[in-house]
């Protein structure tokens, strides 16, 4: 069963500029049919429509044009029923109280879910201990550092074992292991069956917790696939790191461009689509006596980057 | 969850805006007392006055003192305990909205009742004071006065309504409903009769400040029931064009992506 269907929505805002009405189409067309279970990456640079899109696909938003079911409700017709079956956590938007202490905004939570006593209570007990927060419930959430918020923010949109979860930046403003631990949780959630749905410009957000990317550029889907074949499709680059047993001088080949050098190694990186493999690796093999060769796909960083920097779309 | 329970979650949301902004106890008094000093030297400015002109087109000191109770407690309900009301053109505009849009309850009583406004809390203090203290009351006097109170605030509530959700639909409104705002509760602290003309006519319609500034006598002091009922007739209207606006409004809600925390 899909959890998200989205056909050809669309979203448009309207800007005066002096006396003139200006119309900015953030979201075109987006068609979307995400499986119940399956975990997505929705990236592209900012102002590509990825939060609009969120904000349609969790009711905050009414879209221009187009249709949009999440778990078969219509979010805009439908918010509060879907609400309860699905969590949203912004990154750059807390919900929870920053003057009160942190358990008694989840104990709120609980009772804006509907959660009954009992079931709020030992929902609340299990995700204390899951994400270690004990310590921290009797602490104002102004006084929590910025990690600590964010996994009370995921604790609170976790309480009612929602079916979807909407993740817009979790990640933002953390440190390494903050970072790590909003995305065990997330890839948790996923293990127990629910769907999830992040946007995010960080790398290693996208490589630990989906399996899907879904990359947006100026409101439209400009691809769909695995998040290895993203690293593969859209940078047809290949990195070459070389071992060798004698001392490296950099190698002349056209088409090559040489990264890094030290005194027994290399690191080249050419376009698999201008050079064969084959034919860089020939080279070197008969120029060097070689120790040690891996041929790699650029990071995943460098494919965002390339996105980000408007580079020409993969086929 | 029981029925019970999810009505009752509406002052258990009220109760934690209160323990948010009393977090810091000091302020939280001093803001209160502060409001209840600013109202008691307007009443004291009235009591010089009357005492010079002690009837003024039939008004006296006391039914000033009831206006002033009338409508300090009409505004410290809406503006004090439903603390984002006169906030709501802002929360629009800096796309605010989205915390109460994206969790299961009513948007529009969650965000209202989710803030308190500390200082306005004094008019709450203020009100019933002076009603007890110099308004005589007595069972039925209390009745009557409760009964302008929830008249008073079911209008200032749905006027507040409709300025600030004009943002929806002009893109920009704060500016616009705090300066709407501030004449709709000038004009309610006058004795209605020095209005006339054009000017009365606005404010039974356009600012309808009118009702409220005829309160004391048409309510408290010689009950008049063709008042009483054009005057809830007028607050039903009101707010339901005020629901529509809201309602009609969230279509239109654009978001934004301001770093937000939940004050």
């Amino acid at each position: 069963m899909l959890a998200v269907q989205t056909e050809r929505l669309a979203k448009v805002f309207e800007r005066r500029k002096g006396r003139q009405r200006q119309s900015h189409l953030a979201v075109d067309s987006v068609d979307l049919a995400i499986d119940q279970g399956e975990a997505v990456a929705f990236i592209g640079p900012n102002g590509a429509g990825k939060s609009t899109t969120i904000k349609m696909l969790t009711g905050i938003l009414h879209p221009s044009a187009g249709s949009a079911e999440v778990l078969g409700l219509v979010p805009w017709k439908s918010r509060q029923r879907l609400a309860l079956q699905i969590g949203t956590v912004f990154g750059q938007r807390s919900q929870l109280w920053f003057h009160l202490p942190a358990g008694d905004t989840l104990r709120l939570l609980a009772a804006i879910y509907d959660l009954p006593g009992p079931l709020a209570k030992s929902r609340t007990a299990e995700l204390v201990e899951r994400f270690a927060l004990q310590d921290l419930l009797s602490v104002p959430v102004r006084k929590l550092s910025l990690g600590q918020r964010m996994r009370f923010e995921i604790a609170a949109s976790l309480l009612h074992k929602p079916k979807v979860l909407f993740l817009d930046e979790p990640t933002v403003g953390l440190d390494v292991i903050a970072k790590a631990e909003v995305r065990e949780v997330v890839r948790e959630a996923n293990r127990d069956g629910a769907t999830i749905f992040l946007t995010s410009h960080d790398a290693g957000d996208i490589e630990s917790i989906a399996r899907r990317a879904i990359v947006i550029d100026r409101g439209r889907i400009v691809f769909d696939d695995k998040v290895s074949q993203l690293r593969r499709q859209w940078l047809t680059d290949k990195v070459v790191e070389l071992r060798s047993e004698e001392e490296v001088e950099p190698p002349d080949i056209p088409g090559v461009h040489v990264e890094k050098v030290s005194r027994y190694g290399l690191r080249l990186r050419f376009s698999a689509q201008d050079l064969p493999v084959r034919q860089v690796i020939g080279q070197l093999l008969e120029r060097y006596p070689v120790h040690d060769i891996t041929i790699s796909d650029p990071p995943l960083e460098s494919v965002i980057a390339a996105i980000y920097q408007g580079q020409a779309v993969p086929k | 969850m029981s029925t019970a329970d999810r009505i009752l979650f509406w002052p258990r949301l009220l109760l934690s805006a209160l323990r948010a902004q009393a977090a810091y106890r000091g302020a939280f008094v001093l803001s209160i007392a502060a409001m209840v000093l600013n109202d008691g030297v307007w009443l004291v400015f009235w009591w010089l006055y009357f005492s010079r002109f002690p009837v003024v087109h039939g008004w006296r000191l006391t039914d000033i003192a009831a206006l002033w109770a009338i409508g300090a407690t009409a505004i410290g309900l809406t503006h004090g305990l439903l603390g984002n009301l006169p906030r709501l053109a802002q929360l629009i505009m800096q796309g605010e909205l989205d915390v109460y849009l994206s969790l299961p309850k009513s948007a529009l009583p969650h965000l209202l009742l989710s803030r308190v406004h500390v200082a306005n809390l004094g008019d709450v203090v203020f009100g019933p004071m002076v009603f007890l203290l110099l308004l005589h009351p007595t069972p039925a006097r209390t009745g009557l006065f409760l009964l302008a109170v929830l008249l008073s605030a079911a209008i200032f509530f749905a006027f507040t309504l409709i300025v600030h959700t004009t943002t929806f639909y002009l893109g920009r409104a704060d500016l616009l409903a705090e300066q709407v705002s501030i004449s709709m509760v000038t004009f309610s602290t006058y004795p209605s009769p020095i209005f006339q003309g054009a000017l009365r006519v606005l404010l039974f319609t356009v600012l309808p400040a009118g009702f409220i500034d005829t309160m004391p006598i048409s309510v408290l002091r010689a009950p008049d029931p063709r008042f009483i009922a054009a005057t809830a007739g007028f607050a039903v209207l009101l707010n339901a064009l005020a629901l529509l606006f809201w309602h009609r409004g969230l279509r239109r809600y654009e978001s934004g992506n301001l770093f937000q925390a939940r004050l």
